[in-house]
């Protein structure tokens, strides 16, 4: 650039240019007589909250009625009370339902709101409005998808919405039905009823690990009831029972439809191939494989948030997404499987469940990835290779799927005759031992050891002087790496060895030296987790197996001593464990900091389990050393 | 889905009329443009802008089309990605926008066309504000980095749905309800950098057209071309700001232009003023004045009576925008559709309280504001909130906002100080911009009693007051959970800095009663809360100083950033507020503390002042930080960085007590 950018507001010389009484405009003066002030006003309570839950389903109703040409007809009806300012005002003023226009129709039957002085208030017509699903804003291919937003009007406190919308999906939509809907809801639920009615003829098919439903038939048509009553409320949609049935196949049916639908969409593009090939150049096979899948992900914008069931698992053609720019997770994944096949690596398209050791089978599937067949190291079952589990919207994952998810959470849409290994609780182990210099230098070893879901595969092969470095500085702020080592790395394990230099902190105005070691273990999916107090109302999701071990060994120079060690402190129970242990043996201060969960959801009514291991984990006395430098030593005797 | 089919004619419009349009220019000279630029000079841009030229023709009517003309350089992937589609918002009922051509330049010397029937018409994804508003989704394509896009459009009307009574065909609808007028708000910044901006407006000489460049260096013309007059802006060498944390609204920093014809601000509130009145948006109907008596019985003073109906539209007519066809935009609904609805936004809330008012005999009126944003001195609409104002006896204007006071004990929010308003008075009103609200006018007090004994256990009492927006920041945690997290949130005001805290008992107000400041107190235990270091001594940090409330609530004071020591652009905070940390520790008997931190007392735009002293066995904390502007200019920061670093820095100070000798104690 020959030029830049004046910052000086510029008062517009153009003004005089122009001429003719032009005058600059001036600010308007700070405190002008406007009065903003109201002190001295009343604050009268004037939101009358109804006692009890938030809010509460006293009735909700799902009916689908299957006609024998595939019609299916959804109801759903809903009697709500809002009672807080909470759900009136942010949770429930509106319902949404997506849908495709071209396959589907939504009409709203009943939209009114029943007061508590007995008044029924119908919603005007503009308050049923279609509008674009925020998971494909800006994909052209999927523009077409709406939804239907029903406001509900007339709301106070106490007051019942009644809602009643009727869903008809056409036969072409799928040659089969899944009904997949959560018993419990986003507040408590007095009555529930799901019930699916379909021709007997048709087949309907009830997948194993989901919520059982009453199964029997009325003449030629079997109906299958899922009935609750008094249900929590459940924030997750995860963490719902789900009532699941499929009309018209099996799973073997719908499985073989969807890889239909995969080998439908087309070879991959020319010009995707001939970028695979550039990029198949490169030698080493894991960058091979990665920066083939980098061809897709750095070439496609993704509507990330389009989940393959919500869009009815179907598929772009290859050709229509590559030149548009624009895929969702499920097209993808498709495109970059037929990458890695053109650039000579095995790999299909698959299905995964949302978490491991969720119900299993296609029924329990929830996300799109690429499965790839891998020359295995061992344990493959002699097949000769093993199964890779790679999320093409998200590369970046620093571990690996198939740590987490076995066989039977993933289904795959094509063939590949490789072994499965078997998923691995994630485990890291740090060993920090540093020796620390009279001016509070220090210089060291680290070794990071990973095995199972921990292990950062892709980060080693991307980069491992840079994964070594944001450890290191963990450490202490600073911290730099002087040697890098990466003594082992499969997707199941791995191993750095780093030598590293730093410096702790200055003395404080006591002269003691704070010694933070929380960073230097973080396991930052703990951090969210809310520290349940008694009668938390609802089960929650934890990051599943993990186990985490540091051990560090602190020399310190003649002269130095430890004022205080890390609090030791443990906690044990059915949902795993935390220990922190210090001592010291001579100059040397030996730390040990373990953390081990064992599950991947704690009920309601065992979070006080979660809460125990939580205190002592965020412990901050268990975190800190600190220690006393010379200088300031303390001379007096302790007191008792 | 529609197409967007009116291209088809609005491509044909320069040609009827004999002339190349402007934006007709040969491949090889945009080729020959973007060479020109160093792709090498912006490492860190994902795509660079060649070119982005405006036309715009001003109809007698006020009715303006803009032709828009950009060329962009695709730098790099995630540039690629970013540009594969692009989207044209407008409002079907005041706009329209339709693209004349687009097309891709590639990298390899290859040329692209998109058709301009391949343009698809899409509703926007909405929230909370469901007025069918919609957009152009430009299918460009998959792109490479070295590719140039080129894309021209045409945009007729406004951005607002006015007054039109919908009988008008063609373009009628677009003319805006000011009529004659014009005015344009044009953003000279983008996230990537911008070689040429141009705006060229033609617009008759008579209507007295008045514009201003904000924040940027420009080069201009303006000039006569018969009776029009032809007004030519361009700024070169944009750069994306380098944004600095809690900085003010890039429409306050960044390069800008406004247009207008509007005399002055004093005749758009005569005609906003003019608006609303003629459609009747504040006619009292028998339930409104029902209503209104029912809140307002038996309340001795205008001053009850304005508060409790503030509050009543505030925490019962829920933040929800229904489309109610013709008019709307800057017309309010009438109050007996948002009565209807219990439902509206900003404006239709500011309405509902208008009626309400005058139901009861009081003088009321709307205003306009810009929430967030500065509004410039120049009359282009600048508005993105609607508030309501009442005329009290003596004449003074008090300003009432009922969309931003729910669980808030004002009748403003300060949040909203130092912003500009206009008044839609009978007699018009110039802007004004809002006073200052001292922080005294948002306290947060938490007082501490505590014990600490030789063990290192802590235990004691904590009182939380708090009022105006530091009272709402409390309220507003609980009314944003679920009742059943309740105790939760109890727990936060300490576990967040002592996770092992045992809450022992608390009592707190309820949340939506508004009549009393909010007053919580909690008593607590927390073992182990000092540790024991090798002399026997205790080490710890007072309670109060770790300010575990603000923790809590992520206080402004402890989440600003201090990163800079100097800022370019000012900052902006929640609001105003005085927050006093005390604590009275009673110690074991007979220690002695070591490292109390010096009295400190800064002045400036962060006040702050704090004393820790001991006195026999008890060790008195009392900090006191004063935020006493919302908008902080670059000059005023580093007053203010330089009192909450200091205010951090003893949230950190470690003390030691030392224990006394038994035979200390027993004597």
């Amino acid at each position: 650039m020959t030029r830049r950018v004046l910052w000086v507001p510029v008062a517009f010389a153009a003004l005089a240019l122009a001429g003719g009484g032009l005058a600059q405009p001036q600010r308007p003066p700070l405190g002008a007589p406007v009065l903003t002030s109201t002190a001295g006003f009343p604050h009268p309570h004037t939101f009358a909250a109804v006692p009890g839950p938030d809010a509460r389903y006293l009735e909700l109703v799902d009916t689908f009625d299957v006609s024998a040409d595939g019609t299916v007809v959804h109801e759903r009806a809903s009697r709500l009370q809002i009672n807080s300012f909470l759900a009136m005002h942010r949770r429930h003023g509106e319902s949404f339902f997506e849908y495709d226009p071209t396959v589907e129709q939504v009409e709203v039957i009943v939209n009114r709101t029943a007061l508590p002085s007995g008044d029924v208030v119908e919603a005007p017509a503009n308050a049923v409005v279609d509008d674009l699903p925020a998971a494909v804003q800006g994909n052209p291919n999927w523009a077409h998808l709406r939804r239907k937003v029903v406001v509900h009007t007339a709301l106070e406190p106490g007051a019942i919405i009644e809602l009643r919308v009727r869903i008809t999906r056409q036969p072409k939509a799928a040659p089969f039905f899944e009904l997949r809907v959560p018993l419990a809801a986003d507040a408590e639920v007095g009555e529930r009823l799901v019930e699916l009615r379909a021709p007997t003829a048709s087949g309907v098919w009830l997948p194993n690990g989901f919520a059982p439903g009453e199964h029997g038939t009325e003449g030629d048509r079997t109906v299958v009831r899922w009935r609750g009553a008094s249900l929590p409320l459940v924030s997750h949609p995860s963490a719902m029972d789900l009532a699941v049935a499929v009309v018209g196949a099996d799973e073997t049916a719908v499985r073989a439809l969807l890889t239909s639908r995969m080998a439908a969409a087309g070879p991959l593009p020319d010009q995707a191939g001939r970028k695979v090939t550039e990029a198949a150049r490169e030698p080493d096979a894991e960058r091979r494989l990665r920066a083939i899948l980098k061809v897709f992900s750095e070439s496609l914008r993704t509507s990330r948030a389009a989940s393959p069931r919500g869009l009815g698992w179907r598929i772009t053609p290859l050709d229509v997404v590559w030149r548009s720019g624009w895929a969702t997770p499920l097209e993808l994944a498709a495109l970059t499987a037929a990458g890695l096949r053109h650039g000579g690596i095995e790999a299909v398209p698959a299905l995964l469940a949302a978490k491991p050791g969720a119900p299993r089978g296609l029924a329990g599937v929830e996300r799109a990835v690429v499965a790839v067949a891998w020359p295995a190291v061992a344990g493959d079952g002699g097949t000769g290779c093993e199964i890779r589990l790679i999320d093409p919207v998200d590369l970046g994952s620093p571990t690996p799927l198939e740590a987490r998810f076995s066989d039977a959470d993933a289904v795959l849409l094509g063939d590949l005759a490789c072994g499965w290994r078997q998923p691995l609780p994630a485990r890291q182990e740090l060993k920090a031992v540093l020796a620390v210099q009279p001016d509070g230098a220090f210089s060291g070893s680290l070794g990071l050891v990973f095995s199972g879901a921990a292990t950062p595969h892709g980060a080693l092969v991307e980069d491992a002087s840079a994964f070594a470095s944001a450890a290191a500085s963990r450490l202490a702020k600073g911290t730099k790496v002087t040697s890098v080592a990466v003594t082992r790395l499969d997707r199941g394990a791995a191993a750095l060895a780093l030598t590293v230099n730093g410096a702790l902190a200055k003395p404080d105005r006591l002269g003691l030296v704070r010694v933070e070691l929380g960073a230097a273990v973080q396991q930052p999916q703990l951090d969210h987790l809310p520290l349940p107090p008694d009668g938390w109302p609802e089960a929650i999701e934890l990051p599943g197996p993990i186990e985490s071990v540091a051990e560090l060994s602190i020399e310190l120079p003649e002269g130095w001593a430890v004022a205080t060690l890390p609090r030791a402190c443990s906690a044990e129970n059915l949902l795993g464990a935390v220990a922190v242990a210090a001592r010291v043996d001579g100059r040397t201060v030996r730390i040990r900091r373990t953390l081990r969960l064992s599950s991947w959801r704690v009920e309601v009514g065992e979070t006080s389990n979660l809460r125990a291991l939580l205190v002592a984990w965020r412990s901050p006395a268990s975190q800190l050393l600190w220690l006393r430098p010379p200088a300031v030593r303390a001379t007096e005797p302790a007191a008792p | 889905m529609r197409r967007a089919l009116s291209c088809v004619l609005l491509t044909m419009a320069p040609a009827l009329a004999g002339a190349s349009p402007f934006w007709d220019i040969p491949v090889e000279k945009l080729r020959q443009a973007a060479s020109a630029v160093d792709a090498a000079a912006y490492p860190k841009a994902d795509a660079v802008i060649i070119f982005d030229r405006r036309e715009v023709e001003v109809e007698d009517s006020g009715l303006s089309r803009t032709v828009r003309h950009t060329l962009t350089r695709v730098l790099s992937p995630a540039g690629a990605r970013e540009l594969a589609s692009q989207i044209l918002p407008y409002d079907p009922l005041s706009a329209d926008v339709a693209v004349l051509r687009c097309r891709v330049l590639t990298w390899d010397g290859k040329v692209r066309d998109v058709s301009p029937g391949d343009v698809l018409d899409v509703p926007d994804h909405q929230w909370l504000i469901y007025w069918n508003s919609r957009h152009r989704l430009v299918p460009v394509g998959k792109l490479d980095p070295g590719d140039l896009v080129e894309l021209v459009t045409r945009r007729v009307g406004f951005t607002y749905a006015l007054l039109d009574d919908g009988s008008e065909g063609g373009e009628s609808r677009f003319v805006p309800p000011m009529k004659g007028h014009f005015y344009d708000i044009v953003p000279l910044w983008a996230d990537v950098p911008a070689i040429e901006q141009r705006y060229r407006v033609r617009i008759a000489a008579a209507k007295a057209l008045q514009y201003q460049i904000y924040n940027a260096a420009a080069e201009v013309s303006d000039r006569r071309e018969g009776d029009s007059r032809v007004v030519t802006v361009v700024v070169r060498d944009f750069v994306p700001l380098d944004r600095e944390p809690g900085m003010a609204a890039l429409s306050d920093v960044a390069p800008k232009l406004l247009l207008t014809t509007a005399a002055d601000w004093n005749a758009k509130a005569l005609w906003f003023h003019g608006v609303q009145e003629d459609a009747g948006s504040f006619e009292v109907t028998p339930e409104i004045r029902a209503l209104a008596e029912s809140v307002t019985r038996g309340l001795p003073t205008p001053e009850s009576k304005v508060a409790a109906l503030n509050h009543w539209v505030a925490e019962n007519i829920r933040y929800i925008g229904l489309h109610m066809g013709e008019g709307e935009g800057y017309t309010l609904h009438p109050a007996a559709m948002t009565l209807a609805d219990r439902g509206g936004v900003c404006k239709d809330k500011a309405g509902m309280l208008v009626a309400l008012l005058r139901a009861v005999g009081l003088e009321s009126y709307a205003a306009m504001t810009m929430a967030g944003e500065r509004i410039e001195y120049l009359a282009a609409d600048q508005f993105n909130h609607c508030v309501t104002v009442w005329r009290r006896g003596d004449g003074e204007a008090i300003l009432l906002d009922p969309t931003w006071i729910p669980g808030v004990r004002e009748m403003w929010s300060s949040r909203e100080q130092q912003q500009e308003v206009l008044l839609g008075l009978p007699e018009g009103a110039d802007l004004l911009t809002t006073p200052l609200s001292p922080p005294e006018a948002h306290p947060l007090e938490v007082s501490i009693r505590s014990r600490l004994d030789a063990a290192g256990d802590l235990e004691g009492t904590m009182t939380v007051r708090a009022d105006g927006q530091s009272d709402a920041a409390l309220r507003r945690i609980y009314r944003n959970r679920l009742r059943a997290e309740w105790r939760a949130v109890d727990e936060s005001w300490l576990v967040q800095v002592a996770p092992d805290a045992e809450l022992i008992r608390i009592d707190r107000p309820d949340p939506d009663d508004l009549s009393k400041p909010w007053a919580m107190t909690l008593s607590f235990r927390i073992p182990g809360y000092a540790t024991r270091l090798d002399d026997g001594t205790l080490l710890l940090t007072p309670l109060s100083a770790r300010h575990p409330v603000g923790v809590a609530s992520r206080a402004d004071e402890l989440h600003l950033s201090t990163e800079p020591q100097t800022r370019r652009y000012p900052t902006r905070v929640g609001c105003t507020r005085l927050v006093t940390l005390a604590e009275t520790l009673t110690l074991p008997p007979g220690s002695r503390v070591e490292g109390l931190p010096k009295e400190a007392r800064l002045d400036g735009n962060g006040r702050f002042e704090s004393t820790w002293t001991v006195k026999g066995d008890t060790l008195a904390v009392k900090e006191t930080l004063a935020l006493t502007t919302r908008i902080v200019e670059p000059e005023q920061w580093p007053s203010l960085r330089a009192a909450l670093v200091a205010f951090r820095d003893l949230a950190e100070a470690t003390l030691s007590v030392r224990l006394a000798a038994r035979k200390e104690v027993s004597r």
